[in-house]
């Protein structure tokens, strides 16, 4: 062999181990899985709470596949505008028509993916351009709201008792005196003091009932 | 003391020359060199011994050096992932900085100081002994004859030796992770190729085909200009180096930025 072939020999090996290194890193990446066979439907929500392309779609908690656009529309029915989200799925998963479909956060980053629970209507599972209704996530600034409304109660019936409960301190109404007043408990102990001495109180009859 | 302010002011001027000046040759020898690309012949003979002499004499010392970047990079970062108790995501970090920034840039520097400075040796040896002026008296044209082979076999060899560091500084990273930090192995490589996307090889790569374009260009450029004998030759080679270094870490930082605003 001369060298000016083994100069081109070395340098093709290399370029050919290159390329396959490269093939084996395209393969391996996980977005190429958009070749293997699937199927895609629509999913459709009122709220989409952040949702991204890409974003991963779990079926009874096993990532199934991914989201692949997500578009806006006016919904002339109902007077409201809807969230349309196409998904692409595993051609394995058979998702039944009656399963419920919903936002869930993901972690403690707050990345959002779309949870789908499986129903048990596996007659009708969905197929290749179905459409299925997702069930709207609460919107953080109402879960935000309700708190705010729950802690407001919260503070009212607190200032409430705080009030009542000053009373009691101050020896104030019934109750305050019968906590700050010594007087009642004087008069039962003297009562069962007199009741262990004299038991046949209990059972003495006044002259009165006589009558 | 105006004198002073008028000198240091010439000064000034004079280096701002200097660096247009510079960009602007840069620029032309790279036309040229475009233009005589498709010029005929195309002699595969030359490419190929620059191919062997960049891509495949390179490998051993690319490899090695991808090697220990992607150790390091997995212990750096392991120091502090240990801290959150997420290790699992040291191979996220690892694949990430190696294919996008890592692995193109250090390929690129060492390509640049070890074969940009040798082929700016080369020319500027044959300009000082007048063998480039003799090539010329032969009707042989410099830029087809030496800069043509040079640049094609940077410009094709550099992505290729990219791919060879990515995949032996993803492999540093795996076994630190899997022999020194207990990671499953099969989780290591699902979060690598997890973590990972086509654009993330692509945009390294398309970024070496740049770098190895500036290292070839900077290396012919000094070669090509060197004057003033031995002495010369070794004020280009450095010269070189340098220029090369800076421009190549510019315009990753550019490219970086393009492709961070491109493709979010």
């Amino acid at each position: 062999m001369t060298a000016k072939s083994r100069v081109e020999l070395f340098v093709g090996l290399f370029i050919i181990i290159g390329l396959i290194i490269l093939t084996i890193f395209v393969f391996f990446i996980r977005d190429f899985q958009i070749i293997k066979p699937g199927y895609k439907f629509d999913i459709i929500f009122g709220f989409a709470n952040g949702l991204k392309i890409g974003a991963p779609t779990r079926f009874s908690g096993v990532d199934i596949g991914e989201i692949k656009s997500i578009k806006i529309f006016s919904d002339s029915e109902s007077k409201t505008t809807k969230v349309g989200v196409r998904v692409w799925v595993n051609k394995d998963a058979q998702i039944p028509s009656d399963s419920a479909v919903w936002i869930n956060t993901l972690g403690l980053l707050g990345e959002k993916y779309i949870e789908i629970m499986p129903g048990k209507d596996y007659n009708h599972t969905l197929k290749e351009n179905d459409t299925i209704l997702g069930q709207d996530p609460i919107p953080m600034e109402e879960i935000t709201k309700e708190i705010k409304e729950l802690v407001s109660k919260t503070d009212e019936a607190v200032t409430g008792l705080n009030e009542i409960l000053s009373g009691i301190k101050t020896g104030e109404g019934t109750i305050g005196k019968f906590f700050s007043d010594e007087t009642v408990y004087k008069n039962i102990e003297e009562l069962t003091d007199d009741l262990k001495r004299h038991p046949w109180k209990l059972f003495f009859k006044t002259k009165e009932k006589k009558k | 003391m105006a004198k002073n302010i008028i000198s240091f002011a010439h000064k000034v001027g004079a280096h701002i020359v200097y660096y247009v000046d510079y960009v602007g040759a840069l620029t032309r020898l790279f036309f040229k060199t475009l233009y005589w690309i498709f010029i005929p012949p195309l002699k595969g003979q030359r490419i190929m011994r620059q191919a062997f002499i960049i891509g495949v004499e390179s490998l051993p010392i690319v490899s090695l050096v991808a090697f220990f970047i992607g150790v390091i990079l997995a212990l750096q970062t392991a120091y502090q992932m240990q801290k959150l108790s997420s290790e699992i995501y040291i191979a996220n970090i690892v694949a990430l900085s190696i294919v996008r920034e890592l692995g193109p840039v250090i390929t690129s520097l060492i390509v640049a100081g070890r074969c940009g400075a040798a082929i700016t040796a080369e020319l500027g040896t044959m300009k000082v002994t007048e063998q480039i002026d003799a090539l010329e008296t032969l009707a042989a044209n410099p830029i087809k004859y030496l800069v043509v082979p040079r640049f094609l076999a940077f410009t094709f060899m550099v992505p290729v030796l990219t791919m060879y560091a990515n995949l032996v500084g993803i492999i540093g990273g795996y076994l630190i992770c899997v022999y020194r930090l207990g990671i499953r192995s099969s989780m290591y490589l699902n979060m690598t190729f997890d973590s990972l996307q086509i654009k993330d090889v692509t945009t390294g790569l398309f970024k070496t085909l740049i770098f190895g374009m500036i290292i070839a260009m900077v290396g012919c450029l000094e070669g090509m200009r060197t004057e003033g004998g031995a002495e010369g030759v070794g004020k280009a080679t450095t010269l070189s180096v340098v220029t090369s270094f800076i421009l190549i870490i510019a315009a990753d930082c550019v490219f970086t930025a393009i492709f961070y605003f491109i493709f979010p």
